[in-house]
């Protein structure tokens, strides 16, 4: 029998009640989705959208009003789909009297990992993470931001899971961090993982992600393919190197004759965050744990995520 | 599923530790050392050590109290506020895992905590306990030749011999106290007398089924003329220093009767006026000539004092009761007479029957110097040989007796052994107000079987007020601190479940909510004896300080920028505050005879509904303070590991009970919204 959707929403619906039980606010209405096992599908939409309501559904943290939700089949916040899902939270909610080997270490007892296997995987997490040694026997509360968020990626891949759900995850980490966490979460899809997260910033979705759903005011606006969703069918551009400027000019006098009203042609700009990259990595800022590349134990795997003020 | 308990256990354990619960260790130590030093001053041969233990212990109830429910109310609420709990069951974990976790983690932190108090304590205790050898051979060389009773030195002698470090396994005796009285040539009479004893408990029954009684008095009042025999008034000897007070006017004789319907008693207090007055039941003073005339009225007539209604349904029986000052009171058969309304007139031809007093566990013996003399029977069914300690030549027989004499009054009584065979033993000693007399038995006089043993007061104005275990056989138990930790042992469990009810409403309420809750659970159900038996404005008026204290503690509280200790302290210090003013608004009063209770001036209305709350909500409470170590510990009581392990078992099902429910309130609860 076939693996069952990793997830699926019927009219899924959430209403937060006061008090006394009146409807307070619609947070997700009628939600439809389906996500296919091995893709990364982006959940867009500006604050109180419905993303992190969305996210707690598909966790069992919160309970549907209405619809269903399933998770490889089954409802939601079930053993056996827990044993299966990696949740990193938006924040890193972890205890913070707990030195970072502790909270990994712990986890991984939760997911019944055998003391050996536990230790031999405590420490590749945290090796992927670019936590350093020092940095491991520390207590959480004194991590900066940036170490929190990679201590909640380590527990959030303690089990090896099928199914990711990412919180913003981005959120908190700066430029080389960002990239960091985008290469590995296409390392994942790469492993055959399926992705689920939720972002504002539209950038990172835009990169990584190869469906996206844009949720707004708790309602579904847009669902699709990234490239499909963002192809405009009747502008074409071209990009070449080496063109002097008789070529150009010529390639321009060919297209107004066949036709075509030429828009724009003009150098283009790379991106702040491609600049500050090759800027930040010439200077060898980046630590040599975070540098390192691969999933725990092989080559090629993606860089980790880098911290948001460095203080790693 | 253990190793993710164990997981989240340990989480716990980390969290108390990192919290650094263990800063409480040192000052509990040093509480419990300064409430010993500057308690009122013990006896330090008998009472020093037995006064250190149950300092230690009441300390480290304290402890457990607040580790267990604080910190556990603290753990889950503490989880969602910070949103740490989204970590946690978001993994493949059971609610009951993340709750069993969470008790187990805290009843681990309790568990170091009491171990490390404990050792303190029982460094203190070794400390307290030396040179109280030396001290019992001293007063024992200044005493043994003043000595009137000899008996009375042998608990001297036996701390000047092996300290007083010792453990005793006790005996109750399996009948008893039955009073019966030693008449003597005067008071056995002719054959047709029956005769009860002040204050016994015994009462005269003429059940009054087959009597017209019921039937004359629907139709009008009728009296009831009973021919009671009286004792002379015992000769009292005056007390040296009473010689030259004013005497006193003697009290009139009096007895109670009433018309009880079978499962029905006397109400004491009712007929003294506290509760109301009873319509089948009352006092009267007894003429010098024993004729007693009591008016029964129809079951619908207004209730009038010296008046009995004769009750509306069932078949009544007349009791009559002697009360303190009527001494003997004898009845034959014949003795009581029924006068209808017009005249007619019935006698009851039958002996009256002698009975007990029902659901009566207290009985009360009056001292005489002359005969009668009552007497309370403990009957030791067949104690194993066995059981008794190899080599020793003589048995300890501990009593512990409310002896209400007067201070000054050098009290005597007698204790009488006897064998099946008839054999008998007989030792005087003085009892002392409020303490455990230690008497020794031989062993050639006994050596295991039945025993039985009369226990009198040979004092006049001296009483002994007793229970079934007042008298025990005292045997020798095991080491001391072995049992010095299975009391700890106890007071662990009783954390243990007191975490698990604070897990267990923490898992639906907020942090103070849930303090609350556990806090109330565990006050009705520590508080139990007292609101049983206490008035309800009493508990209105203890309570409303109680409140006050809460709404303080909650106004407190709202202010967000405390952390968790300044919490712990402010709450804490206001139920501290407001236990103390609670006890001081109203009366705790302990009557030598009877329990403790809370007594108020009346300013409190009546209109609570008591009986209900006392019905449906304390006596269906469980008694977690069953779980406490029993107060003869302190006594070197030896515990039996079968009561402890009755205990751990009552204890883990508890808890599991507990977890369960948890478990239920915290998967259907949505921990995110």
């Amino acid at each position: 029998m076939s693996d069952p959707q990793p997830v699926e929403t019927l009219g899924l619906t959430k209403v937060y009640k006061d008090f006394w039980g009146r409807s307070k606010v619609h947070a997700l209405v009628g939600l439809n989705l389906g996500i296919e096992r091995g893709e990364i599908f982006g959940l867009l939409g500006p604050n109180g959208s419905g993303k992190s309501t969305t996210i707690k559904l598909l966790l069992g943290l919160i309970f549907p009003s209405a619809g269903k939700a399933s998770v490889f089949g089954h409802a939601p916040g079930t053993p056996a789909v827990n044993q299966r899902l990696g949740y990193l939270p938006e924040e890193s909610y972890l205890h913070r009297f707990l030195t970072g080997e502790e909270t990994v270490d712990f986890y991984g007892r939760l997911f019944g990992l055998p003391p050996k296997e536990r230790r031999r995987r405590t420490a590749e997490l945290l090796d992927l993470v670019g936590l350093d040694r020092r940095a491991r026997v520390r207590q959480l509360r004194e991590y900066s931001k940036g170490m929190s968020r990679r201590i909640g990626l380590a527990q959030a891949l303690v089990n090896d899971p099928d199914l990711l759900l990412l919180d913003e995850p981005t959120s908190g980490l700066d430029p080389i961090g960002t990239r960091e966490m985008k290469d590995l979460i296409l390392h994942l899809k790469s492993q055959g993982k399926t992705i689920l997260l939720s972002s504002h910033l539209l950038a990172d979705v835009q990169d990584v992600c190869d469906r996206i759903g844009i949720l707004d005011r708790g309602r579904l606006k847009e669902l699709g393919r990234v490239r499909d969703l963002l192809l405009v069918r009747d502008v074409f551009q071209l990009q070449a190197t080496g063109v002097t400027p008789q070529a150009r000019e010529a390639i321009l006098s060919t297209a107004r004759g066949a036709g075509a009203t030429v828009l724009s042609a003009e150098h283009p700009t790379t991106t702040l965050e491609e600049l500050f990259l090759r800027v930040v990595r010439a200077d060898s800022a980046v630590p040599p744990a975070a540098r390192r590349t691969g999933p725990p134990g092989a080559p090629g795997a993606p860089k980790p995520p880098a911290p948001a003020d460095g203080n790693a | 599923m253990l190793r993710r308990i164990g997981a989240l256990a340990l989480v716990a354990w980390r969290h108390g530790m990192r919290m650094r619960l263990w800063v409480l260790v040192p000052p509990a130590i040093l509480v419990l050392i300064l409430a010993d030093l500057y308690s009122p001053r013990f006896d330090p041969v008998f009472e020093g050590v037995p006064a250190a233990v149950s300092t230690s212990l009441l300390v480290m109830t304290v402890l457990a109290v607040v580790v267990g429910i604080f910190f556990a109310t603290y753990a889950i609420p503490s989880e969602m506020e910070s949103k740490v709990i989204y970590s946690v069951v978001t993994k493949p974990v059971h609610a009951a895992e993340v709750v069993a976790g969470k008790v187990l983690g805290m009843s681990l932190v309790l568990a170091a905590m009491l171990a490390a108090v404990g050792v303190g304590a029982y460094g203190y205790i070794l400390v307290r306990a030396s040179g109280v050898q030396s001290l019992a051979a001293e007063r024992l060389a200044e005493a043994r030749p003043r000595a009137t009773y000899p008996a009375d030195l042998n608990a001297l002698q036996a701390v000047a011999e092996s300290g007083p470090l010792k453990t005793y396994r006790y005996y109750d005796a399996t009948e008893g106290p039955l009073i019966t009285a030693e008449m003597g040539p005067e008071w056995q009479g002719p054959a047709d007398v029956r005769w009860i004893l002040a204050e016994t408990g015994m009462r005269f029954a003429w059940p009054l089924g087959d009597t017209p009684l019921g039937e004359w008095a629907s139709a009008g009042p009728c009296r009831l003329r009973v021919s009671l025999l009286m004792s002379p008034a015992p000769e009292k000897k005056p007390a040296p220093e009473a010689a030259e007070a004013k005497p006193e006017k003697p009290l009139p004789p009096q007895v109670m009767a009433g018309l009880l319907v079978p499962g029905k008693d006397f109400n004491r207090d009712a007929a003294a006026g506290r509760e109301g007055m009873p319509s089948d039941q009352d006092a009267f003073d007894l003429p010098a000539s024993g004729e007693l005339e009591i008016t029964v009225a129809p079951p619908q007539a207004p209730v009038t004092k010296g008046v009995l209604n004769f009750p509306a349904s069932g078949e009544p029986a007349l009791k009559v009761l002697a009360l303190r000052s009527a001494g003997l009171v004898g009845a034959r058969a014949g003795s009581l007479r029924i006068i209808g309304p017009q005249g007619q007139q019935h006698v009851v031809a039958a002996m009256p029957d002698v009975v007990a007093a029902e659901q009566r566990r207290r009985v009360i013996i009056a001292g005489r110097s002359t005969l009668p003399r009552e007497m309370a029977v403990f009957r030791f069914a067949d104690v194993k040989p066995q059981w008794l300690p190899q080599g020793d030549t003589a048995f300890e027989v501990g009593f512990s007796l409310d002896a209400w004499a007067a201070p000054t009054l050098q009290a005597e009584a007698k204790i009488t052994f006897v064998r099946p065979d008839g054999g008998q033993k007989a030792l005087l000693f003085h009892p002392e107000a409020h303490h455990s007399t230690v008497l020794q038995l031989d062993r050639e006089f006994w050596h295991g079987g039945p025993l039985e043993a009369r226990l009198e007061s040979l004092t006049d104005d001296d009483n002994f007020g007793l229970l079934p275990e007042s008298v025990q056989l005292r045997l020798g138990g095991g080491p001391y601190a072995w049992n010095f930790a299975k009391g700890i042992l106890c007071v662990w469990l009783y954390g243990t479940v007191l975490a698990a009810i604070g897990v267990l409403v923490s898992t639906r309420v907020s942090w103070f909510v849930g303090i609350l809750t556990a806090a109330v659970i565990f006050m009705l159900s520590s508080l139990r004896p007292f609101l049983l038996n206490s008035t309800p404005a009493a508990i209105v008026a203890a309570g409303m300080w109680v409140v006050l204290a809460l709404v303080i503690a909650f106004l407190l509280l709202l202010r967000r920028r405390w952390t968790l200790w300044p919490r712990i302290g402010a709450v804490a210090g206001l139920l501290a505050l407001a236990t103390f003013f609670g006890f001081a608004a109203t009366t705790v009063e302990k009557s030598p005879f009877e329990v403790w209770r809370i007594r108020v001036p009346g300013f409190v209305p009546e209109w609570v509904p008591w009986k209900f709350f006392v019905e449906r909500v304390v006596v269906p409470l469980p008694d977690i303070t069953a779980f406490l170590p029993h107060d003869s510990l302190s006594m070197g009581q030896a515990m039996p590991l079968a009561d402890l392990g009755a205990t751990f078992l009552l204890a883990a099902f508890g808890t599991l009970v507990l977890v369960v429910a948890g478990a239920i309130l915290l998967r259907n609860r949505e921990v995110a919204a």
